[in-house]
């Protein structure tokens, strides 16, 4: 158990994370198993002993929730609950214990509300699809080759639902009891706290593998809606791993693409053309590929894919400045040190160099990362990509 | 309750309000500046003279904001390593950024492009196709739907009516002129206000505030009066009902209330209220689950409820296939309006404290709640304590009295064929 251990925030934070295989004939269990034991548990059976009881511990907090590294999946529980020392009762922190046990131990599997599960998260898959950009992006990680973790939705498949069985969530309950586990905890955490995570059982190292997305024949598809505007999703292959020594250019090089206060995409797309509100571009770092995303109307939408792709080649032929890489820098190195605070993004970072085996890790060692990119490395990093999907839902009926 | 809060406030020589935060062993500073302007500024009054602004007047300056010397300020506010944003809401605009680096330097900035109007034909005609586009995602939102065509069934006249960003219409022909007079009515530094949460030390950022400031004298300390008319209490629309490419309905059931007039009092109502209602339909209520069992209800389901000086509703929504049984539910609950009871005010009332403490460590929500008690003069530790001091019988006597016979039900349902 991993404790970060600071005075500077109301709130105690803890997480404890099981790492799961991906697979597509799991995932969608795994999804809604966690609709089944979020809401009750052994000595709190029904919805109302369970939110009243979170209420009266000063609004204890609870999330679960599942997201994709590469081959595996992990299925997080977050609870956080006010310092006790800021709390003044007698048995405040006997609450808090009787909660987190509760919660992490004894989640109420029951078969009467096995029905509840599957409606609500059908609801939620279903939901996905009245969303244009979500149903763009979904429909582009399908195009993508199955032999890809990448490929599988972390969310779960509707058509998936209806097969699954009550004792197909009991498995996929017993998977994540003997699931690896990550446990790390942020904040002023009192001693007896402290002592029962230590004594949770199944903790070890985890061993994540990476499977990088290859570049390969591109795939595009175009879905018509009764929408006000285009969505617009492009997957590329970056073909540059984690343990890659370009890793940090390419950290840099999305700054400067699409993810930074200052961006190639933002200032040629938006401010320049005025083709749209919102364009970015996310790194899938497990999987080797990058996310651009985009909402234009349908008639320009080939004109954005050329501006894209010429952005995309000024990084890739170092036609930028030294200010823009600097800025790029600087906005990352600012994201670093802000995570001081926030504990869920301390406690994230333990994760992430845990799963990638990184024992020396500090917030000035990826400063120092960062400040070392070079123009040349952002050149060379760049000109690895290469589009492998693209898909627009767009507005039925236009002009293109 | 103690809040052990490090605060500095100052009414400056111009009249800008400063309000400093320091969090001490945080890296992180955000500093904004509040504008009291927003969606509901389309009517003004000055020196008893009205005038009419092109509705989503706010939002669309909020976007030619940026520009300083002619050129874009997020730049040499990226050299500082800060990055900047803004927001538009019903009642105000709010320039901001946040930065682990010294603030100092990209505050001077902050202050220097909210006090400087810098814009041109070019620029305004180039923004509209982006803000166009901002215009159609929200549009596209089934959720985002649903409140926009509720208020436009409870009200008659009132800003919540109109879209914070405008119409089309508007946005398409915004003109350089109407974002001056804009600008001029409503930025003059003796309305506005600067908050603060930083981790470094707030005196000499306080100097260094009042020495820039000097060099942004009050030109219009005429106080704007945003007219905001509802005259009638009916509702405009007792049903609408419309298609969109969506898988299920959307159903919202609103019900127009009576403003009361005190700030003090609005606060207290609304937080007796929503007390209730966050019980009454929430987990907490044992009939909650068999709304669920009998599939009436999803995740997407709840209820909002606002009470302020110029408007008042409570509307509950739900993406439902049974909005016939939905409609029952609730027009059930809110005729029977059925107590608090002892148990689950003190249940509420304690996850409400907590909510409170947590809000300290939000800059951003700290520090817009800061922008909001200024313009809505009232103290903002004053309002957290109302918690405190509210006692069950006070919510029952309110929720009693609460009107619900000015009703209007909105649909979005999916498209046929």
């Amino acid at each position: 158990m991993k404790y970060i251990q600071t005075d500077k925030f109301t709130d105690n934070c803890i997480v404890v994370r099981s790492l799961l295989p991906l697979k597509k004939e799991s995932i969608t269990a795994y999804n809604m198993l966690i609709y089944l034991i979020r809401s009750r548990t052994e000595k709190l059976p029904t919805k109302v002993e369970f939110s009243t009881a979170l209420n009266e511990a000063y609004g204890l907090k609870t999330a679960f929730g599942l997201s994709g590294y590469g081959s595996c999946v992990c299925l997080d529980m977050r609870i956080s609950y006010i310092r006790s020392d800021y709390i003044d009762e007698k048995d405040y922190l006997d609450q808090v214990l009787f909660l987190i046990d509760q919660i992490l131990m004894h989640p109420l599997l029951d078969e009467a509300n096995f029905e509840e599960a599957k409606y609500l998260y059908s609801e939620r898959l279903a939901r996905q699809f009245d969303d244009p950009d979500s149903l763009a992006i979904l429909s582009a990680l399908q195009l993508v080759d199955e032999k890809y973790p990448l490929s599988i939705a972390v969310q779960g498949n509707i058509d998936d639902v209806k097969k699954i069985t009550y004792e197909d969530l009991c498995n996929a309950y017993e998977d994540v009891k003997q699931a690896k586990k990550m446990i790390c905890a942020c904040g002023a955490i009192e001693e007896p706290v402290l002592d029962y995570l230590k004594n949770l059982e199944g903790e070890s190292k985890p061993e994540i593998k990476r499977t990088l997305v290859e570049p390969s024949n591109f795939k595009n598809e175009n879905v018509e809606r009764h929408i006000s505007q285009t969505s617009l999703v492009q997957i590329y292959a970056t073909s540059t791993d984690i343990s890659d020594p370009l890793y940090y250019p390419l950290l840099v090089a999305n700054t400067m693409l699409g993810a930074g206060p200052m961006n190639l995409l933002f200032e040629e797309i938006r401010e320049k053309h005025s083709y749209c509100y919102s364009i970015s571009s996310s790194l899938l770092r497990f999987d080797g590929a990058m996310l651009i995303c985009c909402g234009t109307q349908k008639k320009y939408v080939a004109h954005v894919e050329e501006l894209i792709a010429k952005q995309i080649e000024r990084l890739a032929t170092g036609d930028f400045s030294e200010e823009d890489l600097n800025i790029a820098k600087m906005d990352m190195i600012d994201m670093i040190q802000s995570q001081a605070d926030r504990a869920m993004g301390m406690i994230e970072q333990y994760f992430f160099d845990e799963m990638l085996g990184r024992i020396n890790s500090t917030p000035q060692s990826r400063i120092d990362q960062v400040q070392s990119v070079s123009k040349e490395q952002i050149r060379t990093v760049m000109s690895r990509m290469q589009k492998i999907v693209q898909v627009c839902v767009s507005q039925e009926g236009e002009e293109e | 309750m103690k809040y052990n809060l490090d605060i500095q406030s100052k009414v400056l020589s111009n009249g800008l309000k400063v309000v400093l935060v320091h969090k001490k062993d945080y890296q992180k500073s955000l500093f904004l500046m509040g504008i009291p302007a927003g969606g509901f500024n389309v009517i003004e009054e000055k020196d008893g003279s009205r005038f009419v602004n092109p509705s989503g007047c706010a939002h669309f300056l909020e976007h030619q904001m940026f520009r300083l010397n002619g050129e874009d300020v997020t730049v040499p506010l990226a050299n500082l390593q800060a990055q900047a944003n803004a927001f538009t809401s019903y009642t105000e605009t709010v320039y901001y950024f946040s930065t682990t680096a010294d603030p100092k330097e990209p505050l001077k900035l902050l202050m220097d492009f909210v006090q400087t109007l810098d814009i041109d034909e070019q620029s305004v005609n180039k923004e509209k196709g982006i803000i166009v586009s901002e215009y159609n995602m929200y549009d596209q939102q089934p959720e985002q739907r649903l409140i926009r065509e509720t208020f436009g069934s409870l009200y008659h006249t009132h800003g919540l009516r109109n879209e914070i960003l405008g119409t089309v219409e508007d946005i398409e022909n915004m003109q350089v002129s109407d974002l001056q007079t804009f600008y001029n009515s409503n930025y003059d530094p003796s309305h506005l206000i600067l908050v603060g949460v930083t981790g470094k030390e707030i005196e000499p950022i306080m100097e260094m505030i009042e020495e820039h400031e000097k060099k942004y004298p009050s030109l219009h300390p005429e106080k704007i009066k945003r007219i905001i008319e509802e005259k009638e209490d009916s509702v405009y629309k007792t049903e609408h009902t419309e298609e969109m490419d969506i898988q299920k309905p959307y159903v919202s059931i609103g019900f127009k209330m009576k403003p009361i007039v005190g700030v003090y009092e609005n606060l207290k109502k609304d937080l007796a209220v929503n007390l209730w209602l966050d019980q009454l339909f929430g987990s907490m209520n044992p009939q909650y689950q068999t709304w669920l069992d009998e599939k009436i209800i999803s995740q997407v389901a709840g209820v909002e409820a606002d009470f302020t000086q110029d408007h008042a509703y409570i509307f509950f929504y739900a993406q439902t296939d049974k909005i016939e049984e939905f409609k029952d539910l609730v027009h059930k609950l809110v005729s029977e309006k059925e107590p608090v009871s002892e148990k689950n005010f003190h249940s509420m009332q304690i996850q409400n404290i907590a909510r409170n403490l947590r809000c300290l460590d939000n800059f951003e929500n700290l520090a817009i709640d800061l922008v909001r008690s200024y313009f809505d003069d009232y103290d903002y530790f004053k309002a957290m304590d109302q918690i405190k001091e509210l006692d069950v019988n006070t919510v029952n006597e309110y929720v009693a009295n609460l009107d619900f016979s000015n009703e209007s039900i909105v649909t979005i349902l999916p498209e046929k064929g």
